[in-house]
């Protein structure tokens, strides 16, 4: 069953990023992935971003994917983008301009991180944050190691 | 589940006297349970994932709910409770007993909590009572769980105007504890099919169902051993003025 929910599959998307390049979630299958819905103008979400990005330069190599989804109908591309070039973020993020995939998952609290196994089943939904370098680590780890 | 847990220790505090447990000491136990399963749990949640803590000392000591290790702080919280217990020489049984609304009012808040999330949810239905959830319209066991555990409540602690009608005058110590346990344990045998997460064993046994026969097996057998204990006639012995003794 797909549901925005602990022990369900993750509901599929596909969205584009900010050079145009399209992007399905499906394409990860087989990979761990890191779901995080996120504003430039969320404090949270901007504080946790550098530690998003660490655990992804940290775990890259062992097959995790994290991905970004701005909720553009709530924010400005244009303000993203200078966000995610002042940040330094590396990892993929693509735009939700009607915020139907923020919908999808119920994302209504930003942020809001999906932790998503190589299964494709949700395993893990943190609403809030900014979330920890340690609990993305710890659960960046669990679905590592889930997977193998 | 804070306010399940503040509605249950004042019901737990109130009616603990009429058990012969000092309702300090009740609230001192629920408070103790609580603190140290939260600091078991986030504790858990540290050692399980040790490595990635070594990087960060500082994530131990954050207020995020999410590094809680649920199992860990039970563990903790009970084992708390009990020794706080045998430190003051509660009374195991009248103890028990006088936390049956504690109980009660957690579970109850559980199912609220269930619901309010979209978990713990229920098989799909065409019932009219049936709650659209992910897609589909549902039983809602957790509504289910809630009235259970109600109903268990109501047996226990019922009053009719003034009167107290319940379970709640019975003077043998682990009568209340024992039949609520014994009630939702029924419950969860009678609910369990409709809910979506319950597995099946060999296509014709639910783990669920089987704990729960278990439990009211030994709830039965303890009340049956209680009860007969209580309706034992004393033997007291009496010097007669001869200084021979008598027998009642």
């Amino acid at each position: 069953m797909e549901a925005p929910r602990q022990g369900s599959m993750a509901p599929g998307f596909s969205l584009k990023t900010l050079d145009g390049e399209v992007i399905q979630l499906e394409d990860f299958r087989g990979k761990p992935v890191i779901l995080n819905f996120w504003a430039s103008w969320c404090p949270p979400c901007r504080v946790e971003m550098p530690a998003l990005q660490a655990v992804s330069d940290t775990y890259i190599d062992q097959g995790l994917v994290v991905l970004g989804v701005n909720v553009t109908n709530l924010d400005n591309p244009a303000e993203a983008s200078r966000f995610l070039d002042e940040a330094g973020v590396t990892f993929a993020n693509v735009l939700d301009p009607d915020g139907s995939v923020s919908r999808l998952y119920q994302a209504r609290a930003l942020p809001t991180t999906f932790f998503i196994g190589p299964d494709g089943v949700i395993k893990k939904v943190v609403i809030g944050g900014p979330l920890e370098r340690p609990l993305l680590e710890a659960e960046a780890l669990n679905l590592i190691d889930g997977g193998n | 589940m804070l306010i399940g847990f503040w509605a249950g220790s004042v019901a737990a505090e109130k009616r603990s006297a009429s058990f012969g447990v000092n309702p300090v000491h009740i609230s001192n136990l629920l408070w103790l349970g609580l603190i140290a399963g939260l600091v078991g749990a986030r504790l858990t949640y540290v050692i399980v994932n040790f490595p990635v803590f070594l990087k960060d000392l500082l994530g131990i000591i954050s207020f995020r709910p999410g590094m809680l290790d649920f199992e860990g702080g039970a563990v903790c919280g009970v084992l708390a409770g009990l020794v706080y217990g045998q430190k003051i020489r509660l009374a195991f049984l009248p103890t028990l007993d006088a936390l049956t609304p504690a109980l009660a009012a957690l579970a109850i808040a559980t199912g609220f909590a269930c619901l309010a999330v979209g978990e713990c949810y229920g098989i799909p239905t065409t019932q009219p009572w049936g709650i659209l959830l992910w897609g589909e319209l549902r039983h809602p066991t957790q509504v289910y769980l809630i009235l259970a555990t109600v109903a268990a409540a109501g047996v226990l602690f019922a009053r009719k105007g003034n009167r107290i009608v319940g379970l709640w005058q019975a003077d043998i110590a682990g009568v209340h504890i024992l039949v609520f346990m014994f009630l939702v344990a029924l419950a969860w045998i009678i609910i369990d099919p409709f809910r979506a997460s319950s597995t099946m064993l060999a296509g014709v046994f639910r783990p669920v169902q089987i704990l729960a026969w278990v439990v009211q097996a030994v709830c039965l057998a303890l009340l049956f051993r209680l009860t007969k204990k209580a309706s034992i006639p004393t033997l007291e012995l009496e010097s007669s003025p001869s200084g021979q003794s008598n027998r009642e």
